[in-house]
């Protein structure tokens, strides 16, 4: 069967398996910042922005996404032009590995799209589903709370 | 017992002191050098390459604990469209080797084949498929007719050598290459013993005496990024290795030896790595893709599933120890007997190392003189341990911590006073150091730099130490909290043993590439690495590529392992960029017409003490390649090290226990690090609050629960439980600094392992002084406190 | 890759959505949230019929009643005000911890109902809550929640048949609630979880009702327990007894993550908690 989506904005079409998996295609499809860690959602690393909502990609049906918006963390920002997640990120020193930041950015880019001013709580809660061995978040939480500040002197 | 090789930056140091207000670079929290490239999903893991024909491998696991295969039928396998190979043990040569990616020659036993005609254990590699596709590949899989003769497992480590237990390997190739005391006849994988002084003696002076059992368990790495290799040909037919791995130029030799090639005909290449931790201090799957790519001559991919990971990867060695120690009135330790069983699973990987530094990063801690340690590691049919960030001292200081809580409280001394007196000072060594190393004999050493009593002071203020565990000694209540401390050390890198090179050369527009065998992975060894040389050259770190690591490409390092990376590589990237500036002086000399020793470098540019006249990189760089005497600024440098200073650390711990339920909650976690200089602080930090964490969730929920066939129940982390953001305690980091090493480069010791031992030993007494019961076998889960209290 | 998926449709209309399930014959399951049939935990089937076009993703409250349709996703929940406050934030405490936020935007309440599991959550707050549950197929019908739980749902419902809401009676006169869940980390599963509903008239239990998850394959009710506190005057003595009764006559046995002891001790201290807990919101 043959799907649309838009991707970072940019409209596409992909011939897929009524079975396949939102990660696979997405990787398959050259968007390699989508990580697979578990592939049972379970560790956030596959995260995308679904319609504005952040999900597991490993545990979404492509069909299913069939005319959906969906963002990845190559829609976030770039190395020319980094969203000012991804350069808090980098800052506060969030990021080690790296495998799991994809997803971290994603989880916190839908939680800043809601809430401009989220506390520590809401942080943690935004990112409950996102695992890191390296940094035991401490500069995760960091990173997004200097991002927060960021944007407001923006 | 100084010695000369290690020095020479305190020589240096003579000459040009280097104090913090000097250093532009080093000492800076700079951004990390691949950090936006992560952040932005672009920097390229094993996995982020498209390659045509690409093939996916599938291992079949054994369901037995123990069993040979007395038949293997892949005729049905092979026949299923889109299977393109399929590996049994009579398809490859029968190696044993080990797949402990150590130096050569490796201390670990050679028990280990690509593929046996045994299972050990269940998830051990029964045969391997490369197919078209994934699906196609597992499919194959289940078509392999395998008959098993059962055999009887050994699943207690306690039980592993009792006369009548089943031989694990009774295959006539299991050896050691260096003599040592193996005997896998009964079931041991290692054995080593060390005595200083007068065991006898010294417990005849004690005043008190303490024994007691502890216990230390399976852990997974549970790095994000499981195992995964892609291996292909490349244009002359030679096989490329694309791996994950912390040991890019070991993955080189062994998987060379194994398959019987030359190392000439293999290049591996470390592209960015999604987390070690030790795991990937193993050349576990590389060995059985790069078979497939032989024998498909196909581009193939090996992948482990999460479930994978956890039980056909490795993990941390489980241990049991006896610890006995002597103490007078007055805090004196006079005797310490530690006694060590230790798990290794099915194979020895790291058996005897991982056992020997239960002694030899903890012993040497505390001055003793009368000192004995036994160590014997057994076989059994489980998962297998490996190397794990704290290498053995994790499980030694679980014994350690908890016991010198029971020796201070029982003298009636506060433990911080008991540690700052006990505690090895500068200008001390330990017996110990000389009487364990890795393999053979250790290193003597003198300690150079410690900043323990500031940790221990710093710490105890952070967390209300004094104030605090008196409160809390009595309480009622269904909520009672509780603290605790433990004070660590561990080593910067194997003395004698690693080597670590850099390679750097100069272009056109005064950047450098700094080429390095050393392994980021995820560390942030890149970083560090380009803050030295931008040190030493004085130019922005932006202006130092760093390349790590492929081994058609980087000088050899023997890789991320053993605290080593900063310590080591550092020091070669030194040396490596100090003759860079000198042939840079040569350079500049000729176009300035200046006398060599009177140039010094500044802000990308050359300039004369003398005359004040100056030029650019940039200049230095254009002229040197095109203009005049064309050459190629270059170096390449090594270093080795005959020491292994000690990062020394204090842990506190306020908990939080509910008498209900068993529930511990950590409120609050200090870790004061005194590691030398830190080249980066942020990172530095980083590196100690994951490795809290990591210490906290093993010491809380972390563990393997196996049926009673062996069988690993809880291989996902739905069941296996680790610390997600919502988890996270309040942590906090306290680099301590002023205590620079003088045989560091910079000053600088290591700081990633000594952080993931604090949490089990500091939890414990945590749990003692909130309810007065000893914990002494983790992980501390609410069933296991709650029916401890209400014993 | 699900290799043995081979149809999938997003009808626009549930009747639609229960014509296709007909041509399915049983192989084809109704598609929700879709995390249990990607893990490929929805037994063997061939193809999904997926309700995302369907609408039945609405919360909305009346004067009577909360609606909520079974497309609404977990997160809506959280974050819905009414959904939020109705009966006193159990249905919000109730979801709370329920899977991840990545998870939560996907899973569904209907979802969650029918593809239930010894674990969750949200139905054990449901079934305290006078819930009931609205039914398409060949026979459209209105379900007591409870009723949909006395085998495993799937047993209950036929292939044919699609929840397209759950519709709860809002709580009246002095009532108060709690929801427990007891885990070793905060995104696990419960090893025990229970919810309480009272309603006093002074110091009086006038209705209790009482109901466990994670302690057997479905989650129940606890009538025994709760006929013990009706109309009786509740002090700190009949809720231990209570808690007793709970402990001892509850049947449960050890796994892997817990003994049958230990799981017996959360009943006990769980349920105290819990309805001193409803009690204290009342």
């Amino acid at each position: 069967m043959i799907i649309k989506l838009i991707i970072n904005n940019e409209e596409k079409e992909f011939t897929i398996k009524p079975g396949d998996i939102l990660l696979d295609v997405l990787r398959r499809e050259g968007y390699k910042g989508v990580k697979k860690g578990c592939g049972t959602g379970e560790c956030g690393a596959c995260a995308v922005l679904l319609n504005g909502r952040a999900v597991n990609s490993c545990l979404v049906l492509a069909a299913e996404a069939d005319n959906s918006r969906i963002v990845t963390i190559e829609g976030i920002g770039t190395t020319e032009k980094p969203d000012p997640l991804q350069e808090s990120f980098v800052e506060a020193g969030a990021v080690q590995c790296g495998y799991c930041t994809p997803g971290m950015i994603i989880s916190a880019k839908a939680l800043l799209n809601k809430k401009k001013d989220p506390t520590d709580t809401e942080i943690k809660k935004a990112l409950d589903g996102n695992y890191c061995r390296c940094t035991g978040y401490v500069k995760i939480i960091d990173a997004v709370r200097m991002a927060v500040k960021k944007m407001k002197n923006k | 017992m100084p010695d000369k090789k290690g020095s020479i930056f305190k020589k240096k140091a003579k000459e040009e002191p280097v104090d913090a207000g000097n250093l532009k670079y080093v000492g800076q929290s700079v951004k990390k050098v691949d950090g936006l490239g992560l952040a932005t999903g672009i920097a390229g893991f094993v996995d982020d390459i498209e390659l045509p024909n690409l093939l996916y491998a599938k291992i079949l696991p054994s369901p037995h604990a123990h069993a040979k295969i007395l038949s293997i039928d892949a005729s049905k396998a092979k026949k299923l469209k889109g299977v393109k190979a399929v590996l049994t043990y009579k398809d490859l040569p029968r190696i044993a080797h080990t797949t402990a990616g150590q130096g050569y020659p490796e201390p670990s036993p050679y028990d280990t084949f690509i593929l046996d005609n045994k299972v050990r254990y269940v998830g051990d590699r029964v045969a391997a498929v490369a197919a078209e596709t994934e699906q196609i590949a597992e499919e194959a899989i289940k078509l392999i007719k395998v008959q098993y003769k059962v055999l009887k497992p050994v699943l207690d480590m306690e039980k592993a050598t009792e006369k009548g237990m089943p031989i694990i390997h009774d295959e006539k190739e299991a050896r050691t290459i260096i003599p040592l005391n193996y005997d896998p006849k009964r079931n041991i994988a290692s054995q080593v013993k060390a005595l200083t002084g007068n065991m006898a003696e010294g417990f005849s002076n004690a005043d008190h005496t303490f024994e007691n059992i502890y216990y230390a368990h399976y852990a997974s790495h549970a790095a994000n990024e499981t195992h995964i290799v892609i291996t292909y040909l490349d244009g002359q037919g030679r096989l490329v290795i694309r791996t994950s791995t912390q040991v890019p130029f070991h993955v080189r030799r062994i998987v060379a030896e194994r398959l019987q090639l030359s190392e000439s005909r293999v290049r591996v290449i470390k592209p960015r790595i999604g987390g070690g931790f030790g795991g990937k201090q193993e050349v576990l799957i590389e060995d059985i893709c790069s078979a497939l790519t032989l024998k498909t001559r196909s581009p193939v991919k090996l992948h482990y599933s999460r479930s994978e990971e956890f039980i056909a990867s490795r993990t941390r060695h489980p241990q049991r120890i006896i610890l006995k120690t002597g103490v007078k009135h007055d805090g004196t330790i006079t005797a310490i007997d530690m006694d060590v069983l230790m798990n290794t699973g099915a194979y020895g990987s790291h058996a005897l190392t991982v056992a020997c530094n239960t002694g030899s990063k903890v012993l040497p801690l505390l001055r003793c003189e009368n000192v004995q340690f036994k160590a014997q590691t057994v076989y059994t049919n489980l998962p297998v341990g490996g190397a794990y960030r704290g290498y053995g001292a994790t499980q030694g200081y679980i014994a350690m911590g908890i016991q010198v809580d029971e020796m201070a409280e029982r003298i009636g001394m506060d433990v911080c006073h008991f540690y700052k007196m006990n505690h090895i000072k500068v200008g001390e060594t330990s017996p110990v150091f000389k009487a364990l190393g890795e393999g053979r004999e250790g290193v003597l050493q003198t300690i150079e730099s410690c900043g323990l009593d500031q940790c221990i002071e710093i710490g105890a203020t952070a967390i209300d130490w004094y104030a605090k565990k008196e409160r809390y000694e009595r309480q009622t209540g269904q909520i009672r909290k509780g603290v605790g401390m433990v004070a660590l050390m561990q080593g910067s890198s194997i003395p004698d043993i690693d080597m670590g090179a850099a390679s750097m050369k100069m272009n056109e527009d005064g950047s450098f590439n700094l080429l390095v065998g050393a392994t980021d992975l995820g560390t942030g060894s890149d970083t560090i690495l380009a803050q030295m040389a931008a040190e030493v050259l004085d130019v922005p770190v932006e202006k130092i590529i760093v390349y790590s690591s492929d081994t058609d490409l980087t000088p050899f390092d023997v890789g991320a392992y053993a605290s080593s990376t900063t310590y080591l590589s550092g020091y070669a990237v030194i040396k490596t960029a100090e003759d860079i500036r000198s042939q840079i002086f040569d350079v500049a000399a000729e176009m300035l017409k200046e006398k060599k020793a009177d140039l010094y470098v500044k802000d990308s540019a050359v300039f004369s003490k003398k005359t004040g006249k100056n030029i650019t990189y940039q200049r230095i760089g254009l002229h040197s390649l095109y203009e005049k005497n064309q050459h190629q600024i270059a170096s390449v440098k090594s270093h080795i090290t005959h020491k292994s200073p000690p990062p020394f650390s204090a842990h506190f711990v306020e908990i939080e226990l509910d008498m209900d339920t068993g529930k511990v909650k950590v409120l609050k976690y200090v870790a004061a690090i005194e590691c030398g200089r830190a080249i980066n602080p942020k990172l530095a930090e980083g590196q100690t609050e994951g490795g809290v964490l990591n210490g906290i969730s093993y010491a809380l929920t972390e563990e393997y629960i196996f049926d009673r066939q062996g069988r690993m129940l809880n291989s996902g982390f739905d069941n296996y439980k680790l610390f997600y953001p919502a988890d996270l305690p309040e942590i906090r980091t306290i680099l301590i600094e002023g205590y620079p090493e003088p045989t560091g480069p910079y000053g600088a010791k290591s700081v990633s392992e000594i952080c993931i031992n604090g949490a089990v030993p500091a939890i414990s007494n945590a749990i003692y002084n909130a309810v007065g019961i000893r914990l002494r076998k983790p992980p501390f889960t609410p069933e296991v406190v709650y029916t401890s209290i209400n014993k | 890759m699900l290799s043995d998926i081979r149809y999938y449709s997003s009808p626009l209309r549930v009747s639609d959505a229960v014509n296709e399930l007909k041509k399915g014959k049983g192989k084809w399951a109704v598609f929700a949230g879709g995390t249990s049939a990607v893990l490929g935990r929805m037994g063997n089937v061939s193809g999904f019929i997926s309700l995302k076009n369907c609408g039945l993703d609405h919360i909305t409250q009346s004067r009577t009643e909360l609606s909520i349709g079974s497309m609404a996703r977990i997160q809506d929940i959280l974050e819905n005000k009414a959904a939020q406050k109705f009966a006193k934030g159990l249905l919000y405490k109730a979801s709370y911890r329920i899977g991840s936020t990545l998870n939560r935007n996907l899973i569904t309440l209907g979802g969650n109902i029918i593809q239930i599991y010894r674990w969750s959550d949200l139905p054990v707050a449901l079934l305290v809550l006078d819930s009931k549950v609205n039914v398409k197929g060949p026979a459209s019908r209105t379900l007591k929640f409870s009723d949909l739980l006395k085998k495993h749902p799937k047993t209950v419902l036929k292939y044919t048949d699609i929840v397209t809401e759950v519709r709860i009676k809002s709580p009246s006169g002095v009532f108060g609630t709690e929801f427990i869940t007891f885990s070793k980390t905060e995104f696990d599963y419960a090893l025990c979880n229970v919810a309480v509903f009272i309603q006093m008239n002074e110091k009086k239990c006038k209705d209790i009702r009482i109901a466990f998850g994670a302690l057997q394959p479905l989650p129940f009710r606890a009538y025994k327990l709760e006929k013990m506190m009706k109309n009786k005057v509740i002090i700190d003595e009949l809720i231990r007894e209570v808690a007793e009764e709970a402990s001892k006559s509850t049947e449960v046995s050890s796994d892997f993550r817990a003994s049958r002891e230990y799981k017996k001790h959360l009943i006990r201290v769980l349920l105290e908690r819990a309805i001193k807990g409803a009690m204290k919101s009342a």
